[in-house]
């Protein structure tokens, strides 16, 4: 397993907001996690990136224990995080965002052409958008440099969180449709609220209610059941 | 603007100052020179790192203290200036490490206390510091090559001295900004949260920048106290770390050339009003908040603001300071 959520327990002071999480991605997944408002998702994200300290529980990253390392050891061990809305430096040009993606592998100079190309390759619209500055882009532009810049220290484990939010469909599916090229090399546990596209390219899908894990299994399974067809599909 | 025609020009117009016979034009540059050196190290962290630190002026007077007490008690002044830098800096490290946890107007405020608690430490530390009574006589720094002795005693020779110092800082300056390091300092006055989540730590690289603007804090304390001869407490006050936050934000916090042009105004505003000298604070007051009323950008920032509405290209890494 790539990953291993065991038991965990997150609390904003008092209020419990994921309690006793169990989740499981493997190597060359990708993970739907579902779930409405409030229902624990990004909590569940900054917990696994080092942003909040869990009360209890245990993450295993590739046999490691990683739960309570900071955010600077979960990046170089692996692990990015491509937060919801859109999260970029906007007075940067797009060739700057990326560079400050690849922090952590700053030392590799050879690398970072090499993950250049490669995230070129995946969105054609950023090699052409390279000197433009990023807050002037296009909401599904911005989005697809938010992904690339998660992706650019070749990442493990890509936590991809809400992407299609204020996206149209047709966006959306185009950036859903980028996650089956990567996850070979990097598994994705990617959280939507609306989940009729993310669940299309997941292996696999989980979902989450009031901080607790209610159903799980294979997508296509996970979208049969009529009450998630209700609640997250919309129909 | 073209600055490889600009830089050049000054430089040579600066060498030929002397030749004026201005014992006063001299005098002024030499203080614009000094004051443009802790206005370059205050825009690290404010204008590049975004922090809004209100300290500077005690790093710029303690620099001056560490040095001209190590000058006076014997050392020379080559040696006592790199005790007094090595001295602020570490100073710097354990304030930067107890406030920079601290985001935005708390900041400020933890380091402008700082500020008062340095003054005080300066002003009642009677048996090593003589108090009120302040310091006086600090000799000026010489250098011996190959057996001859140059003293920089006179006005023109502290003048090149000082020239010389201010070329070897705007290129520290320069590569500080323009490496990794300033492209990640200015991440994390874009957006904190995303350099974070790109797997910056945040703690250490404002630290060291702020320990940098302390280093060019000090140097320039330390020159300025060889310069005059005598110094008092005053020169830790929180009035010089507003007289530099003047500068920097007139000028245009976040670009490179912001300190020269807000620093040579301030100075000119100092000798201007120089029969108000008791005025001085409130007349850099309103300075300040035309500057940031009318101005927020800076004479700098606004002109590259005006340049990128035309089309123009904005310079490279630079990106207008966001206070
Ligand atoms: N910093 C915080 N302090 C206190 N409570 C918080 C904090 N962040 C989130 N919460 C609460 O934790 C709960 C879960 O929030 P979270 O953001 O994880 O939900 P989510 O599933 O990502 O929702 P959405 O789909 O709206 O993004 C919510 O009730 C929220 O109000
Ligand atoms: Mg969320």
């Amino acid at each position: 397993m790539l990953l291993e959520v065991k038991d965990l327990h997150v609390a904003y002071g008092s209020y419990e907001v994921l309690r006793g999480v169990n989740l499981e991605i493997d190597y060359g997944e990708i993970v739907s996690i579902i779930g409405s408002n409030g229902a624990g998702k990004s909590t569940l994200f900054r917990t696994i990136s080092g942003f909040i300290k869990p009360k209890s529980g245990s993450i295993r990253f590739d046999g490691e224990e990683i739960a309570g390392k900071s955010p600077e050891e979960i990046v170089t061990i692996g692990i990015t995080h491509c937060p919801e809305g859109r999260f970029l430096f906007p007075d940067l040009s797009v060739y700057k965002n990326l560079l400050l993606g690849y922090f952590t592998n700053r030392r590799d100079k050879d690398g970072f052409k090499k993950r250049l190309e490669y995230v070129f390759e995946i969105f054609p619209v950023l090699r052409e958008r390279i000197n433009q500055r990023a807050g002037t882009m296009s909401g599904g532009e911005q989005q697809m440099l938010a992904i690339a810049r998660a992706l650019m220290p070749k990442p493990k484990l890509l936590l991809l969180d809400e992407p299609s939010f204020g996206l149209s469909p047709k966006l959306s599916w185009s950036v859903f449709e980028v996650l089956k090229e990567i996850k070979n090399d990097t598994a994705v546990l990617v959280s939507e609220q609306n989940a009729s596209l993310s669940l299309k390219v997941s292996d696999r899908a989980y979902v989450i209610e009031l901080g607790e894990i209610r159903l799980s299994g294979k997508a296509d399974e996970v979208m049969a059941n009529p009450e998630v067809k209700k609640a997250y599909l919309g129909i | 603007m073209n600055w490889k025609i600009v830089c050049p020009t000054i430089l040579v117009l600066a060498l030929l100052l002397p030749l004026t016979g201005s014992s006063y034009a001299i005098r002024i540059s030499t203080l614009f020179i000094i004051y443009t050196i802790a206005a370059m190290g205050l825009n690290i962290i404010i204008g590049y790192t975004g922090q809004a630190s209100l300290t500077q002026g005690a790093f710029y007077g303690l620099g001056a203290y560490v040095s001209a007490l190590l000058v006076l008690n014997g050392w020379s002044f080559w040696s006592s200036l790199v005790v007094a830098v090595a001295f602020v800096a570490a100073v710097a490290f354990l304030i930067g490490l107890m406030t920079l946890r601290l985001k935005g107007a708390y900041f400020a405020i933890a380091t402008l206390l700082f500020n008062v608690i340095i003054y005080e430490i300066v002003d009642k530390w009677d048996e090593v510091t003589r108090g009120p009574r302040g310091l006086f006589g600090i000799p000026s720094p010489a250098i011996e090559i190959g057996g001859v002795s140059i003293s920089f005693s006179g006005t023109q020779n502290f003048y090149y001295l000082m020239l010389a110092v201010l070329v070897i800082m705007t290129v520290l300056y320069w590569i500080i900004i323009k490496s990794p390091f300033g492209s990640i300092i200015v991440a994390i006055r874009e957006n904190e949260l995303l350099a974070e989540y790109a797997g910056v730590n945040l703690t250490k690289f404002k630290v060291a920048s702020f320990v940098f603007s302390a280093i060019f804090a000090s140097v320039a304390g330390a020159f300025y106290s060889a310069y005059i001869g005598s110094i008092f407490p005053d020169i830790t006050s929180f009035v010089n770390s507003f007289a530099f936050l003047t500068a920097v934000i007139f000028g245009g916090a976040g670009t490179l050339a912001g300190p020269f042009v807000g620093t040579a105004v301030v100075t000119l505003i100092n000798e201007v009003f120089f029969t108000l000298a008791q005025y001085t604070v409130l007349i850099q007051g309103i300075v300040f908040l035309l500057a940031i009323l009318f101005m927020p950008k800076g004479v700098m920032g606004t002109y590259y603001s005006r340049k990128a509405e035309k089309g123009g290209e904005l310079p490279k890494r630079a990106i207008m300071g966001k206070l």
